[in-house]
């Protein structure tokens, strides 16, 4: 569910030799006050001080550009991004203040820009667009109906899976059925509410320009058990009955466990085909969750026994991924690895597949 | 049960005498009771070899460092800033 202050995360001010201005997320009404945006004075502040110091610090080929955006404690800074291929990068960044008149400056090593014509960047393949059906997953998706409080949310259409022999687009509890209260919508989800593709966010909040794929299957997964999981039994015809992902394509319809580095990629709405590693095991995490599309704190669950994956600046997993399926880093039929449901800046989080498929006695639908 | 960081470290021994994951399971409760941790998992020293606990913090605090042990049953406890842990929809 979208919070208002993640807004900031969408709106960073990149100047770059390929990308300038800023990037605003797709809302369909005004930010309510306190929202980080360009009339902030904190985020006038940094501005400020980019303004005076991009040209400047862009004189050395090394740095690539600055942005706007939040430190892990929140906090808006200026973003420096530094060629990691440089030879002289460890210097350049030695001279950079650690901070100028009050605004944090953080450094992000990063590899150059280059143009991406559309989300995802692999291939051109977008994770956002309306597909002709049988879609393939990997796609934005969500509750029809999730549209609160000025607001529209969503995520991902991660994977298949059977459940009594009946395929279902696997995702997360908090993508397709965490409004439980009537709040801003004056609806609940509920059993039987069609899943469309692409999410609402995608297209501008307006669920006659997305398509019905599957019916919610409400399975409560939160707040009492270990994983956020929900599913929709697919429409006749709407999802491939291989279970291809975007850009992953089949899978296996075998799992594996985690494992300390083990290689890993996702398919996911937000950004695409992206890889990374498993750098934690068995993680004790709390999260917490709303109520509703940016509606009010509903619980803050404890999970254990969770997989933890790097995701320095957010690329691996970012907002809107949620639901994606985590798989080994494999070419062909990769096993699934866990479920992607929470993260940070710096830290991406998933359900293990097998406590997901228990709790809801399904399979994956793959290659056997 | 919330113990304090001075009772964690006087559980600590100079060698792990048991599965770290047991250690983990051992101690989550008291970690994520200190206001600032958000988590705690079991991961590697930067050598890319020595098992530890790391224990996930919403932002930098002294004192929430403080609060946290050094070793727990032989095993190093290290911190990482993650910022709050969220879900990833949107």
């Amino acid at each position: 569910m979208l919070k208002p202050r993640q807004f900031l995360r969408a709106l960073v001010a990149l100047t770059a030799g390929v990308l300038s201005g800023f990037v605003s997320l797709n809302a369909f009404a005004a930010p309510p006050a306190g929202v980080l945006d360009d009339t902030h004075a904190n985020v006038r502040a940094v501005i400020a001080v980019q303004h005076e110091v991009t040209a400047d610090w862009m004189r050395q080929p090394e740095v690539l550009g600055t942005a706007v955006g939040l430190d892990a404690a929140g906090n808006t800074s200026l973003v420096v991004y530094v060629d990691q291929d440089a030879k002289n990068a460890g210097e350049v960044i030695r001279n950079l203040p650690h901070n100028l008149r009050g605004v944090n400056v953080q450094i992000e090593m990063t590899d150059k820009f280059r143009s991406m014509a559309k989300p995802g960047g692999g291939g051109g393949t977008s994770h956002t667009a309306k597909q002709t059906p049988p879609i393939k997953l990997g796609t934005s998706g969500g509750w029809r109906y999730d549209l609160a409080n000025g607001y529209c949310c969503g995520g991902t259409l991660g994977s298949l899976v059977l459940i009594g022999g009946v395929e279902h687009i696997l995702s997360n509890y908090h993508v397709f059925e965490s409004d439980i209260v009537a709040g801003g919508n004056n609806r609940v989800a509920m059993t039987g509410d069609p899943v469309i593709q692409p999410g609402l966010i995608d297209v501008n909040c307006t669920a006659a320009n997305a398509q019905d794929v599957a019916n919610l299957v409400k399975k409560n997964s939160l707040p009492g058990s270990n994983v956020d999981c929900s599913v929709a039994a697919v429409t006749t015809g709407m999802v491939d009955p291989t279970g291809a992902i975007l850009e992953i394509g089949t899978i296996s319809s075998q799992t594996v466990a985690a494992s300390l580095n083990q290689a890993v990629k996702k398919s996911g709405r937000t950004t695409g085909l992206t890889r990374s590693s498993i750098s934690g095991l068995n993680a004790t995490i709390s999260v917490a969750y709303d109520n509703e599309c940016a509606g009010g704190a509903a619980f803050t669950k404890t999970f254990t026994g969770q997989i933890v994956i790097a995701n320095r600046g957010s690329r691996f997993l970012n907002s809107g991924d949620s639901g994606s399926l985590m798989v080994e880093d494999v070419a062909t039929n990769p096993r699934a690895v866990g479920l992607l449901f929470a993260g940070s800046s710096s830290t991406a989080i998933a359900n293990p597949i097998g406590q997901v498929l228990s709790f809801l006695n399904a399979t994956m639908v793959g290659v056997p | 049960m919330f113990l304090s960081s001075q009772a964690m470290a006087q559980n600590s021994s100079p060698s792990p005498r048991r599965d770290i994951n047991d250690v983990l399971r051992a101690h989550d409760k008291e970690l994520l009771a200190i206001p600032g941790v958000v988590g705690i998992y079991v991961g590697e020293l930067d050598d890319g070899k020595t098992p530890c606990l790391k224990v996930m913090l919403l932002r930098k605090s002294d004192e929430t460092e403080r609060a946290i042990p050094k070793t727990l049953e032989g095993y190093p406890v290290v911190t990482e800033v993650t910022g709050e842990i969220r879900p990833l929809g949107n």
